[in-house]
């Protein structure tokens, strides 16, 4: 195989892989709405089984594609393009060292009297309150 | 021989790749919650971890800012200062230092963009779509938390409909330990909405880099605000600058300039300028500009140093994370105490619908507080129905007005127990005074054990909220509930027992 026809392999790949990568998720959101209406919007794990083990094909297949596609990255010689030099937006605010410093203190100083006060006061006992027991909502549970 | 290392060197994870990954090892070093289903409950939540990692993680060790700070809002003031500190130290310490290095999420988006397939580049409408994540900061974690903790409902608006971390680490990560099958009762259209939000997000950064970062995290958002004047970071020296525009036109990020809110302080344009106008911040805290410029004689010595400090803080790192990783695993939670009845040594005495249903004396309080009366809910002689709650959890507060009216109807039958959690309790009996200051339900106060809330995680509680267990009269657990209820539920329940 010339060089020409190894960068049109590595195009194809990447192209179906891209391809997959849509169907995969698509597939992947059907399956939860199909679990969710199907079972009268009750999910279990049998239920999550089944539907997995029905488009677990597609999924195989699109890690096929992926690893066939980084493979593909490393034998075939690729043309990396460095973009030439563009004007893009510039910045016409000088860095002012002396304000930058002056406001990075204000800000440390800011931050170090907001936690003091938040601890002193208790507020640590809130964030652990939340942070031990399971987020229902965070995690779509319930 | 060269094309061979070369390709080695490709394979190799780049120094920030490591950093990426090292940090999603310490934000999770609970490897024991992996293995048993359950979240950490230790004393290191009281901190938050500086990027986008789920609390309810069954790995996490640390609190998620995003997280707390809207449960901050519609905490009071002191979680409000604890919070606004914590996060405006992060920021002006690190940036989005912490989006480029220290992020998990961000981690998974770059391993998922790594897949071979054509990508989106950036453009003006990219450019415009990130400040998106301006408008889902305001709205989705201060206006809606806000609006709702006005009347007294926390909801953590990104966190409940928008976070995939939530959804990765907390639901799936959850889910997929048997142990947790009770669970997948709970899931319903939220979950449904919050997967499909994921897969779209884990789909769209193999085309996209960094989606969810650019155009969505709110969190990022916070921080780019700092970046100016973060201590850590990226600094631009515009007086080298020959506005060869390289670092811009290679950056993947809707940058402008280098440094500014969009920059996630990756570094890979440091290599690129051709004048070295870019470099890394330090340097004692940036008090001083960065103006060392090596001669020749200086080169080996500061490599010398170079190797050593890396040396130094590679053997650190490690010990750190491995140390983690012991801590987590040999730190066990005690079974809190329990109080049974003795009156016959043949009962049985468990957590299970048929059981004998433990006791306890818990604590009462109403409008005013604690009233310092004390009351076991198994020595009612009615059908009790105990309910584990707290004002800080959305569905608890939205479910207590069912539980209200069934202790009014029922109230010769039925007794209702609302066991508050002792954490977190200062706003409980205030919230009760405004809400059901003439409620029949009997208002408590769970004991804490160990960060444990004690008679909850007696009676089989695992960490989620609400928690409900109705008793027959003769103490007998007759069913338990994992998720919020309605007032049919209550009453089929009820019902049920009465018949029977």
């Amino acid at each position: 195989m010339n060089d020409k026809h190894a960068v049109l392999l590595k195009k194809c790949v990447n192209i179906i892989t891209a391809a997959l990568t849509v169907a995969a998720g698509a597939c992947l959101i059907v399956a939860c709405l199909g679990i969710y209406d199907g079972g009268e919007g009750e999910y279990s794990r049998a239920a999550v089984g089944e539907a997995f083990s029905k488009i677990s094909f597609i999924l195989y297949l699109w890690l096929g594609f992926a690893v066939v596609g980084i493979i593909c990255h490393f034998l075939v010689p690729s043309s990396e393009k460095r973009i030439a030099g563009k004007r893009n937006g510039i910045n016409k605010e000088k860095e002012n060292f002396k304000t930058n410093l002056w406001v990075r203190i204000t800000l440390l100083v800011i931050g170090v009297v907001l936690v003091a006060i938040g601890v002193l006061a208790g507020g640590m006992a809130d964030v652990l309150a939340k942070a031990i027991n399971i987020c229902t909502e965070c995690v779509g549970l319930g | 021989m060269a094309k061979i290392t070369e390709r080695i060197k490709k394979i190799i994870p780049t120094r920030r790749k490591i950093i990426q990954l090292y940090f999603a090892l310490l934000y999770n070093a609970n490897l024991k919650g992996f293995v048993s289903g359950n979240i950490y409950k230790g004393d290191s939540k009281n901190l938050c971890v500086p990027g986008l990692n789920c609390y309810s993680c069954p790995g996490a060790v640390g609190a998620c800012p995003l997280g707390s700070l809207q449960s901050a809002i519609s905490s009071d003031k002191s979680t409000m200062f604890y919070m606004g500190g914590i996060l405006v130290l992060f920021g002006v310490l690190f940036g989005r230092l912490i989006c480029g290095f220290a992020c998990p999420f961000g981690l998974v988006q770059e391993l998922f963009y790594k897949v071979k397939t054509p990508k989106l580049k950036k453009n003006r409408v990219t450019r415009v779509l990130s400040f998106l994540k301006y408008a889902i900061l305001v709205v989705f974690v201060f206006v809606i938390p806000i609006a709702y903790a006005l009347r007294d409902v926390p909801l953590p608006a990104f966190c409940k409909y928008i976070c995939p971390s939530g959804t990765l680490e907390g639901g799936i990560g959850l889910l997929s330990n048997k142990a947790n099958e009770d669970y997948f009762t709970m899931l319903g259209p939220i979950f449904t909405w919050k997967f499909a939000l994921l897969v779209s997000f884990i789909v769209g950064s193999v085309f996209v880099f960094r989606l969810f970062c650019r155009f969505f995290c709110p969190l990022g958002a916070l921080y780019g605000l700092f970046n100016r004047f973060s201590v850590f970071g990226i600094k631009f020296e515009r007086n080298k600058c020959v506005d060869c525009g390289l670092c811009v036109s290679n950056c993947k990020m809707d940058v402008k300039h280098v440094g500014d809110f969009e920059c996630i302080n990756c570094g890979e344009c440091v290599d690129l300028c051709p004048t070295k106008a870019i470099k890394w911040k330090g340097n004692v805290f940036a008090l001083r500009p960065n103006e060392i410029t090596p001669t020749p004689e200086t080169v080996k010595k500061q490599n010398n140093k170079r190797i050593i400090a890396k040396c130094v803080s590679a053997t650190l790192m490690i010990s750190l994370l491995a140390g983690a990783f012991l801590y987590y695993w040999n730190d066990s939670e005690e079974t809190p105490p329990t109080v049974e009845d003795n009156s016959s040594v043949d009962v049985e005495y468990g957590t299970e619908a048929g059981d004998k249903c433990y006791g306890y004396e818990l604590e009462l309080f109403d409008k005013n507080g604690l009233t310092g009366d004390t009351l076991d809910p198994t020595q009612t002689g009615k059908i009790t129905i105990i309910n584990f709650w707290g004002t800080w959890c959305t569905p608890c507060v939205n479910e207590l007005p069912y539980f209200d009216r069934i202790a009014s109807e029922y109230a010769d039958s039925v007794s209702v127990f609302a066991i508050h959690t002792s954490m977190a309790f200062s706003p409980a009996a205030d919230y009760v005074g405004k809400y059901y200051g003439n409620s029949n339900i009997i208002f408590a106060k769970d004991y804490t054990v160990n960060n444990m809330e004690g008679y909850y995680s007696t009676l089989g509680g695992r960490g989620t909220y609400p928690y409900t267990v109705i008793l027959k009269p003769d103490g007998t657990i007759s069913k338990i509930y994992f998720s919020a209820l309605h007032y049919e539920d209550l009453k089929g329940s009820v019902e049920e027992i009465l018949k029977a």
